[in-house]
């Protein structure tokens, strides 16, 4: 006896992907939509028992009307499969939340309770959940837990694992840690497992799975999640079996592309080129290597020529193409400037190559002083 | 650092031609179209070499078009070599193939190994470096081109530009130059902070306040949906909650309607049932046929005279008395088939009824027993009778109630017996009334049981009146007929007609046995209509009851209201334990949730009037970052500009300071002996870096304003100067000088060699000289082998 569940979590409907500009904000929201929808489907392909959600399933403080009104749908769509949902800290739940005012089909569970509640909706097995009822301090959902009743027990909710909690604050600083708990504790709760959201990266444990989100949601983000298909066995002598499904169309990837060589705008171009011919999606391009003296970097004119890409998001760390250290041996005033720049502690890197390269190109007469 | 040789394989119009030099003073003298110019090319690309790296700036591109081998044709690369010796006497040979850009330098003196301590510059070797220089630095200052002559004293500033660019880094613009051109870029891809201005960094601010009060916007209107929103789900609740609440008061009355009606029914087929039983028990009804009436009538006149003739004679005044005592305690009472048509008006308030026929009976029934006492009797005693039935119907319709009278017969029959009123009250009201004046309480089955006491009384009485009318009428005869009616023939005709009555019933014997006979049979026929009197009136209940439906019916309405009862029993027992008051108002609860279905549709319009861009709070955070990530970017330019600034208006200041002393202490020696001793002291301004030339009485001049002939010997003097000073603490830095006196008289010509051959003292200088003059001075100054005369032929 098994039960089958499509899991996933952190979609993000609606989020505001500021960094790139409208169009790029549009784009990735719709293909957010888009990957909903294919989850959807893919649950109704698979036949699975149940469709999970364990939480950020869209940003509260963002939410438009048609959202709310495209969740309704969906999860009618694939009635009379349960749909059960874990409300996170960001898609918490209160009286103006999706999920306290939208008209649910029947087959759509929320949990609405800040603390694990049953629902026995399969047989065999019992679901505990929970929702954030806030999109801040919400406190360990393990705490003081045990289940209760027969059948195999598995928790879904939102909340932040401690072993993982490093990576995933180095994978995005601004992340807060919300509802935080420790592996132990589901085993000494009772639970033979947990679905959790929160964390973006996949993580397939022995006794929790955290589903990851389906699609990058920044280009710092690895973007191995997806729609995990879980085999529960009734039994419960074997651990979960765990299949990852793609289920987001959109790629986005981050690329390095080496200038170094290059001597002008246009052999950058062609190179850059060549490198996007084969690509679909949004990616993050970041020139480096040494740029030739001559070369005026135009990243706003490289940009416009993305090849297939939805999107390319152009950037550059380059270093100037000046020979540095036989300048600052000079005792000229280029030689004084590179050296008194080089010495001076308070500037960055960047800065420090910016104002050098500035200098030197107006030392030599040249008008492109605007240096990335 | 000396030239000992240059080699040209191919190089402009050369091939395979070299030329070598002394340490000192060379003077190379070539005639027009020699190749002069060319070989000092050679010797300044093959020590400096090319710039390796992509792309050709303008300068590059003129030097290759001038230099490429002419001769394509012969296939010899473009290349040039020379030979070095540095002041620590290494031997260095760099060769220098420029169109490939490889060069190859090796050490003479250590059997041709490759040399790696030239630096490179840009790709490729610099000899300059060696020097303390570089490429662009040595063009400036070492290599004398007598076209850069030309092109720099044309400008007033010569002197001074020629230092700032050289202090510069033989870069194409002077600090000054740089830090302006700075300024003007920033004036415009930056632009100032003002209010009114259009340039990039108050439009990127502007667009950054607009997006931020866009967002602010977006937010507060996103705050209101929420706020509707919750509004919405908040009265969907409540009307919802109180919908729950308005179910269950309703499912509990629904279920104490229906445990009502339950009993109700169930009382009523109880009570139906009983009643069928007992109208079953009471039999069939016994017929009018057999009333022996005549029978009665004979028996009664035999029993009249026999107790006329035996029986005392009472006194009449007290019968007479007796009887208006239980006359008057006869009631109006209809029989029960009025009452049954006036319960069925009341249960059918529309319909009209023939009801109220009671004071007719009464006065019927008084009639014909006026008839019968007038008949039998005599008709005084008729009249008399007649007369109280008259009474006794009008007394019982009087009763009735004002409203109630006796309908006239005749009118076709289509008129109710009874009215109420004059003007056709409605049926109910009419019935009630009724009911009122008969004095019989509303509800049917109570005032059926009540009617059918009082008929039961009113028999009981009329029957004692009916003894006392016979003592009376007895009395009366007694009184009035005396002796003379109690004769034989009356007794014998009276006993004949009972006796032959008698025996047509079967009844035969003696006289006491013939009475005796026929009071029985007279008594039978009493008690069986009396029984059916009372069969009659348990039918006449029976069908009351039932109400014009059948048992059956009942039955079935019955089972209907035990299966609503359970339902609604169920339908309440779903709302489990509630501690819902019984006082529950359930029209406080409608109005209730009316009002929170209408909040809640309210809030559905606003919230359905609100449009999805308008609360579109990611869009506008979009929007507010690119236009702070373009503010970022201005304003990071604006950094960088700034920051530059400060260090090249910093570096420059030091340097100039450093130098400008410097090269004016160097150029004190020479100074006199170019200019003949007219100047013998120059000072340089560290700021501007104009030169000022002091004579031997004090006097200052502005180099700018000085002849061109002094300017052109300053001009060289701070050429010389500035590439020992600058190659200070390297190698000592060869000169190569292009035609320098060409533009000379014939003593400044030989000034400036005299200059030059001191200077060769202390450095290599190669001099290319078109002029004669100057070949002849060679021959008679050069002191070999360090200084050398190269004569040069016009190329082929």
């Amino acid at each position: 006896m098994a039960v089958r569940w499509l899991a996933f979590s952190d979609l993000h409907l609606d989020a505001p992907f500021a960094q790139g500009g409208p169009d790029l904000a549009d784009l990735r929201r719709s293909e957010l939509r888009r990957t909903l929808q294919k989850t959807v489907e893919l649950a109704g392909e698979l036949q699975v028992d149940a469709l999970a959600c364990a939480g950020d399933l869209y940003e509260h403080e963002r939410y438009t009307p048609d959202t709310a009104a495209m969740l309704q749908r969906l999860f009618a769509e694939v009635a009379p499969v349960p749909v059960l949902i874990s409300p996170g800290n960001h898609d918490w739940y209160g009286p103006s939340s999706i999920y306290a005012t939208a008209s649910w089909s029947p087959n759509v569970h929320v949990f609405n309770s800040d603390r694990l509640t049953p629902w026995d909706g399969l047989d065999g097995m019992r679901v505990w959940g929970l929702a954030h009822r806030s999109s801040s301090g919400a406190g360990d959902p393990l705490a003081g837990f045990a289940t209760q009743g027969e059948g195999l027990h598995v928790g879904l909710f939102h909340g932040s694992e401690s072993s993982g909690w490093e990576w995933a604050k180095r994978e995005d600083a601004k992340k807060q840690r919300h509802a935080p708990f420790s592996a132990d504790q589901i085993e000494a709760g009772g639970l033979d497992h947990c679905v959790v959201g929160h964390y973006h990266k996949r993580v397939e444990d022995d006794r929790h799975t955290y589903p990851g989100a389906p699609t990058a949601l920044s280009f710092d983000e690895r973007g191995d999640g997806g729609a995990v298909e879980i085999h529960f066995d009734l039994g419960g002598n074997e651990p979960p079996k765990r299949t990852w499904h793609k289920v987001s169309s959109l790629d986005v990837r981050v690329l390095k592309l080496d200038v170094t060589g290059c001597g002008d705008m246009s052999e950058i171009g062609a190179k850059m080129s060549g490198l996007l011919a084969p690509l679909e999606g949004i990616a993050r391009v970041t020139l480096v290597g040494d740029l030739g003296p001559a070369v005026d970097l135009n990243l706003k004119a490289l940009g416009e020529n993305r090849g297939g890409l939805d999107h390319l998001d152009l950037r550059a760390d380059v270093r100037p193409g000046y020979d540095l250290d036989a300048i600052k041996s000079e005792t000229t005033v280029r030689g004084e400037f590179v050296r008194a720049v080089l010495a001076d502690t308070r500037l960055s890197a960047g800065e420090r190559s910016r104002v050098i390269t500035v200098g030197l190109r107006a030392l030599e007469g040249r008008k492109d002083l605007e240096v990335v | 650092m000396w030239f000992r040789s240059v080699r040209a394989q191919a190089f402009g119009p050369l091939r395979d031609a070299e030329l070598e030099f002394g340490k000192g003073l060379n003077v190379v003298h070539a005639p027009n179209e020699s190749g002069k110019s060319t070989w000092h090319a050679a010797l300044t690309v093959a020590l400096c070499g090319q710039r390796r790296g992509p792309g050709r700036k303008a300068h590059e591109r003129d030097f290759e078009e001038q230099h490429r081998p002419w001769n394509s044709s012969a296939g010899d690369p473009w290349r040039v070599g020379i030979e070095v010796i540095l002041d620590d006497e290494r031997h260095l040979e760099i060769d220098r193939n420029l169109e490939s850009r490889i060069t190859e330098v090796r050490d003479k003196g250590l059997g041709g190994r490759e040399f790696h301590e030239i630096p490179d510059n840009d790709g490729s070797p610099d000899g300059a470096r060696l020097l303390g220089l570089d490429r662009e630095t040595f063009l400036m200052t070492a290599s004398v081109r007598q076209a850069s002559i030309l092109t720099d004293l044309g400008e007033s500033d010569a002197l001074q530009i020629l230092m700032a660019r050289t202090m510069s880094g033989g870069v194409s613009e002077t600090a000054a130059g740089a830090l302006a051109a700075i300024k003007e870029f920033q004036k415009e891809r930056v632009g100032l902070d003002r209010s009114h201005s259009t340039k990039p960094l108050r439009a990127a601010k502007d667009e950054v306040e607009a997006a931020r009060t866009e967002l602010d916007e977006v937010r507060e209107r996103h705050g209101e949906y929420l706020e509707i929103t919750k509004k919405m789900e908040e009265s969907g609740r409540r009307a919802a909650d109180l919908e729950h609440k308005r179910e269950h008061v309703v499912a509990r009355r629904d279920a104490e309607d229906a445990k009502r009606r339950a009993d109700d029914l169930l009382g009523k087929v109880k009570e139906l049932e009983e009643l069928a039983e007992r109208s079953g028990a009471a039999g069939p009804p016994v017929g009018d046929s057999s009333d022996p009436t005549d029978l009665r009538q004979a028996l009664t006149r035999v029993e009249d005279l026999s107790a006329s003739t035996t029986a005392g004679r009472g006194s009449l005044d007290d019968l007479y008395s007796r009887r208006a005592r239980l006359a008057e305690q006869l009631v109006p009472i209809p029989d029960l088939l009025q009452v049954q048509k006036c319960l069925e008006l009341l249960r059918r308030p529309t319909e009209k009824r023939r009801t109220g026929i009671g004071p007719l009976i009464i006065g019927v029934i008084g009639l014909a027993a006026a008839a019968v006492v007038g008949w039998i009797v005599n008709p005084v005693a008729g009249a008399a009778v007649a007369g109280v039935a008259l009474v006794a119907a009008w007394w019982a319709h009087h009763r009735s109630g004002p409203r109630v009278r006796i309908g006239k017969r005749g009118d076709g029959g289509s008129q109710p017996l009874v009215r109420v009123g004059r003007g056709g009250a409605d049926a109910s009201v009419r019935a009630l009334g009724w009911l009122d004046a008969w004095g019989l309480p509303h509800d049917p089955n109570a005032a059926r049981a009540e009617a059918a006491k009082r008929i039961q009384e009113k028999q009981v009485l009329q029957g004692e009146i009916q003894k006392i009318d016979d003592q009376i009428r007895r009395s009366r005869g007694f009184d009035e007929a005396g002796a003379q009616r109690l004769s034989n023939s009356e007794n014998e005709e009276a006993w004949a007609k009972l006796r032959a009555l008698a025996r047509e019933r079967g009844i035969d014997g003696t006289d006491d046995e013939i009475r005796g006979g026929a009071r029985r049979l007279v008594e039978q026929f009493d008690e069986a209509r009396r029984r059916r009197d009372d069969d009659l009136q348990e039918r006449s209940r029976y069908q009351g009851a039932l109400q014009n439906r059948s048992l059956d019916e009942w039955r079935t309405n019955a089972e209907k209201a035990r299966r609503a009862l359970v339902e609604a029993q169920r339908r309440l027992a779903a709302f489990g334990d509630s501690d819902l008051p019984l006082d529950f108002e359930l029209s406080q609860l409608e109005r209730d949730v009316r009002k929170a279905r209408s909040d809640e549709s309210e809030a559905k319009g606003s919230r359905s009037q609100i449009d999805q861009r308008g609360v579109d709070v990611a869009a506008a955070e979009a929007r507010l970052t690119t236009a702070e990530e373009e503010l970022e970017g201005v304003e990071r330019l604006q950094d960088t500009l700034t920051t530059t600034l400060s260090f090249l208006e910093r570096t420059a200041e030091q340097v100039h300071r450093h130098w400008a002393p410097k090269l004016a202490e160097e150029m004190r020696p020479w100074i006199g002996r170019v200019t003949n001793g007219r100047y013998t002291e120059v000072e340089i301004d560290p700021e501007s870096l104009a030169v000022t030339l002091i004579s031997a009485s004090g006097d200052r001049s502005d180099a700018r304003l000085a002849s061109r002939g002094t300017t052109e010997q300053v001009y060289l003097v701070l050429r010389l100067v500035m590439a020992q000073t600058l190659s200070d603490a390297h190698e000592k830095c060869p000169m190569l000088l292009d035609d320098p006196t060409v533009h000379a008289d014939a003593e400044r010509k030989t000034r400036i060699l005299e200059y030059l051959r001191e200077a060769s003292r202390d450095r290599q200088v190669i001099v290319f000289s078109q002029e004669e003059a100057v070949a002849e001075w060679a021959r008679a100054n050069l002191e070999a082998p360090s200084d050398k005369l190269v004569q040069l032929s016009p190329l082929p």
